[in-house]
């Protein structure tokens, strides 16, 4: 898409939004829908997927400018056509748009390396609910000038702003992934962590839990020979029956994200006592990313009604108010942790 | 309401607090007007030192209710006069809250109160093998709250991000005395990210009261690297070229020739070669594999761009010996003249050789010293004059060639702040970087948080009310300057 037709498209919404006490809306600014359930009657869907394009991709500076709208394959194709990947580190296989992606906020596994995915994310533009112009950050990696609505709107979900068009940082392409496993009984997880936790951090955690075992899997970045010998070394550390095993390209995005199934929040400590807990039920199944604190299970926890858990806080509140008083933007405070993915 | 009532909030506050902890002391209270930037300055109405959390909530409660508008206070080692009273607000100094409540290694975080200086978290965590990344040149004396409220950098934040990027949850006092939390133990958040929102925001959506920052192991090894180049735009083209090599350093700093012979002839002696026009150091870091290929891509890169020498250091003392030039620069340059304006501007890296040599000629242009010492691996510039404050003609030229050189970065693709922020220093520079209707959207989050504008008035946006007097330097701040060179 040109820059004359975004802009033509971004004038569109803005008048949508800004068309005061109209026999429209709320709206719900949507991507191609793969994460969201369609708008219950009333709210409009507020479609995005035409606003598309990379608009620039600069691989010296390692950062490109795309369209909300663009799908996230096709930005990540581009970007490993020069040999690049969208941090942290989001493969080919994602689906939805980088909008989407965004306003979802989706963590990644990668976080304690690599930077959650709102540390990518180095400008955004966009439109509060009354049609109010938003921009935040830019093309450049530090940036402290005004308020970080980049991070602020990572994760809003609709409900705070239509998002346009986003910064968003890159980098070299790994160019091969290994993971380190073990397999264990669930009561043993919590000494596999401790032993990991003692050694330099991989590039993401995951612990599959079936039928009372689990796997312990620590991804690392392939490649060069300082990949294989951290591959060793963690090897070592986890103990005897781990094992080094290549990861695909096409199971990249699958490895990085949860399956289906009940979205939990806890502490690796909290993470350790549950896949325990878990481990003693026959039909317990459970994916999880200790170190960023999220995971899927095939169980509701005994325990906290997750429902209860709000979307945003007081401050959220207040803004939302100030910039979309009509309420324009549909807000759909709906819980976060039982989202079904997938 | 009745409007402002200084005398009705010192009554309220001088039921909860000790009448120690209450600076009205004209005297007492000059010492905290100005911060490291020394171009602005205002004295507070009073300060009041806090000790705790329901202090704190009590005292923006009490200011809320009696509309004195305040100002959280660090150390005030602030580059862009943002803990700098205006119109007589009150200082909240949180100096006093400074426990590291918790130190979890294997959730690898931290839980602390605000007035935690940098340096005392990072060494508490190296007992677990742990640290705290980001480290600015104060670390010595600024607090996690300022740190916070500005968003800081340091050299080391090239490879492991800024202070947003380690700080997991935050308990927050809004402007109202509401108490709130925001993100997570993990970092997570549901829904939008109050958490990223409330770092970087100056103190103006109120004060942090705990933290809870990431810690991350401390590497098995490090490699720090001194290439001294013949001309500026070679350095920077090395930088480039290391980053495109695929390797990932934890530091990329440049030093001009300026700062090179200010360094060489101060305490902070280096051994850096005065004949060089930039020297960049670099630090590498990660098991012994990773620093021996970090070590074969930074030495291609500097040979590739004909550096003149090219050191390594293994070992603490000569790793310290090469970061005492860097860390102590500003000090340094002390020597040059009794002031030293520290702009902050950021570039992409490819334009950064091309904007100094435009810095230069603006220096040359006002007829000022202008050297440069920079975060190279971000485009992040610290062009530095050295001035004598207290002569307002050459003031006035130091404020001019800062616009002129802001100007210049926002042009090159670039922005007004790194790191140090906007504070009072470069609040009417926003519409460089805003139209009004972008501006007016930020203002309106502003008022939504803070609708009687009590926290942190006159900052970050353009037009606020300053009784601001430029060229002058409060007496205490010649003292703390000390305190984080020394
Ligand atoms: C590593 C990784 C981890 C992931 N983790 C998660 C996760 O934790 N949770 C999760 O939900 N998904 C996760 N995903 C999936 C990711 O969120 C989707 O791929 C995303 O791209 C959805 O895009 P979509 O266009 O289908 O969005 P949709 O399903 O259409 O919309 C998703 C949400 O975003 C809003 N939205 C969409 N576009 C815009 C816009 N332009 N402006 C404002 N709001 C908009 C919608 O209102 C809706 O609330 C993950 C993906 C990866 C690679
Ligand atoms: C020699 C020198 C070197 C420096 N090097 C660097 C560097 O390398 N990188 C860098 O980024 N900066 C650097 N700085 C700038 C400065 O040290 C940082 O901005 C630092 O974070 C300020 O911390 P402080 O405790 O001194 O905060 P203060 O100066 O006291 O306050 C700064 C701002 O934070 C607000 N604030 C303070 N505490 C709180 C709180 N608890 N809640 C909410 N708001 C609060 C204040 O209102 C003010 O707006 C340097 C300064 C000097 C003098």
């Amino acid at each position: 898409m040109s820059v004359e037709t975004a802009t033509k498209s971004i004038a569109l919404i803005k008048r949508v939004l800004s068309q005061s006490g109209g026999p429209t809306g709320p709206f719900m600014p949507a991507g191609l829908g793969t994460r969201s359930a369609p708008p219950p009657p009333g709210v409009e869907p507020l479609t995005l997927t035409a606003l598309s394009g990379v608009e620039d991709l600069d691989r010296d500076e390692l950062v490109l400018t795309a369209l909300a709208g663009t799908p996230v394959d096709r930005v990540a194709q581009e970007a490993a056509a020069v040999g690049l990947v969208l941090c942290p580190l989001i493969p080919l296989g994602t689906g939805g748009t980088l909008g989407g992606l965004y306003a979802s906020g989706s963590e990644s596994p990668c976080a304690p390396v690599e930077g959650h995915l709102r540390d990518a994310v180095l400008g955004v533009e966009g439109l509060t609910g009354s049609g109010a112009p938003i921009k935040s950050g830019g093309r450049v990696v530090k940036n402290v000038t005004g308020y970080d609505l980049t991070r602020f709107l990572c994760g809003s979900r609709g409900a705070l702003a239509v998002i346009t068009r986003l910064h968003w940082r890159l980098r070299l392409l790994p160019t091969d992934s290994i993971e380190v496993v073990i397999d264990c009984p669930a009561t043993d997880v919590g000494a596999r962590l401790r032993a990991l936790r003692a050694l330099p951090d991989p590039t993401a955690v995951r612990i599959d839990l079936n039928a009372g075992r689990t796997r312990v899997r620590a991804l690392i970045e392939g490649g060069r020979p300082s990949a294989s010998a951290r591959a060793e070394q963690l090897k070592r550390g986890l103990g005897p029956g781990a094992e080094i095993l290549s990861v695909p390209d096409e199971q990249l995005a699958p490895w990085l994200a949860p399956p289906a199934g009940t979205r939990e929040h806890a502490s690796v400590r909290g993470w350790i006592e549950r896949i325990e807990e878990l481990g003693t039920q026959s039909d317990g199944v459970a994916t999880v990313f200790p170190y960023i604190g999220v995971g899927t299970t095939s169980a509701p926890p005994a325990s906290a009604p997750l429902d209860a858990i709000p979307f945003g806080g007081e401050i959220t509140r207040r803004v939302r108010s100030a910039w979309d008083p009509e309420g324009r933007l549909w807000d759909p405070h709906r819980p976060v942790p039982r989202e079904v993915l997938s | 309401m009745p409007g402002r009532s200084d005398a009705a909030l010192f009554k309220t506050l001088a039921r909860i607090l000790p009448r120690t902890r209450i600076i009205t002391d004209s005297g007492e209270r000059s010492l905290y007007d100005t911060d490291g930037l020394a171009l602005y300055r205002g004295v507070p109405g009073a300060v009041l030192l806090l000790e705790n959390a329901e202090e704190v909530i009590a005292a923006v409660r009490a200011c809320h209710h009696h509309e004195v508008p305040f100002v959280p206070r660090g150390a005030g080692t602030g580059l862009s006069g943002g803990a700098v009273p205006l119109d007589e607000a009150w200082i909240l100094d949180v100096t006093g809250m400074d426990r590291i409540i918790e130190i979890d290694p294997l959730e690898s975080l931290a839980r602390i109160e605000p007035g935690v200086v940098n340096l005392d978290l990072d060494r508490a965590a190296s007992d677990y093998g742990l640290r705290y990344a980001p480290d600015p040149s104060s670390q010595r004396a600024c607090t996690l709250g300022g740190n916070i409220a500005e968003n800081s950098g340091g050299p080391h934040c090239f490879r492991h991000g800024m202070t947003t990027r380690h700080i997991l949850a935050l308990e927050v006092v809004l402007p109202d005395g509401t108490l709130t939390s925001l993100g997570s133990r993990s970092g997570a958040t549901a829904g939008p990210d109050e958490r990223g929102l409330f770092v970087g925001s100056e103190g103006t959506l109120g004060i942090a009261i705990e933290a809870t920052v990431a810690l991350i192991r401390r590497p098995e090894q490090v490699r720090t690297f001194l290439a001294s180049f013949s001309s500026l735009a070679a350095s920077c083209r090395a930088v480039s070229r290391i980053i495109a090599s695929g390797a990932r350093p934890a530091a990329l700093e440049i030093l001009d020739r300026l700062t090179i012979a200010a360094v060489e002839a101060s305490v902070f002696r280096a051994g850096y070669p005065t004949d060089a026009e930039a020297v960049l150091l670099v630090e590498g870091e990660g098991s012994p594999a990773e620093i021996e290929e970090e070590t074969a891509h930074v030495r291609a890169a500097c040979s590739a761009e004909g550096a003149l020498t090219f050191e390594e250091a293994d070992d603490l003392e000569a790793r310290t010996r090469l970061w005492r030039g860097r860390k102590g620069a500003f000090g340094a340059m002390g020597r040059v003249a009794r002031d030293l304006y520290v702009l902050d501007g950021v570039v992409p890296r490819r334009a950064l050789a091309d904007v100094i040599e435009k810095i230069a000629a603006i220096g040359k242009k006002y007829e000022l010293i202008l050297s440069n010492v920079f975060h190279a691996g971000d485009g992040n510039l610290h062009p530095n004059i050295s001035f004598d404050a207290r002569d307002p003609e050459q003031t006035t030229r130091v404020l001019a060639a800062g616009a002129e050189i802001l100007e210049l970065c926002v042009a090159a693709g670039g922005t007004l702040s790194g790191e140090h922020g906007i504070g009072i220093e470069k609040r009417d520079h926003m519409g460089l970087v805003f139209t009004e209707l972008e501006l007016e959207t930020q203002t309106r989050l502003r008022d939504a948080i803070d609708p009687r504008g009590l926290s942190n008035p006159g900052k970050v946006f353009p037009g606020g009310r300053s009784c601001v007097e430029a060229g002058h330097r409060g007496p205490g701040h010649a003292a703390r300057v000390e305190r984080i060179i020394g």
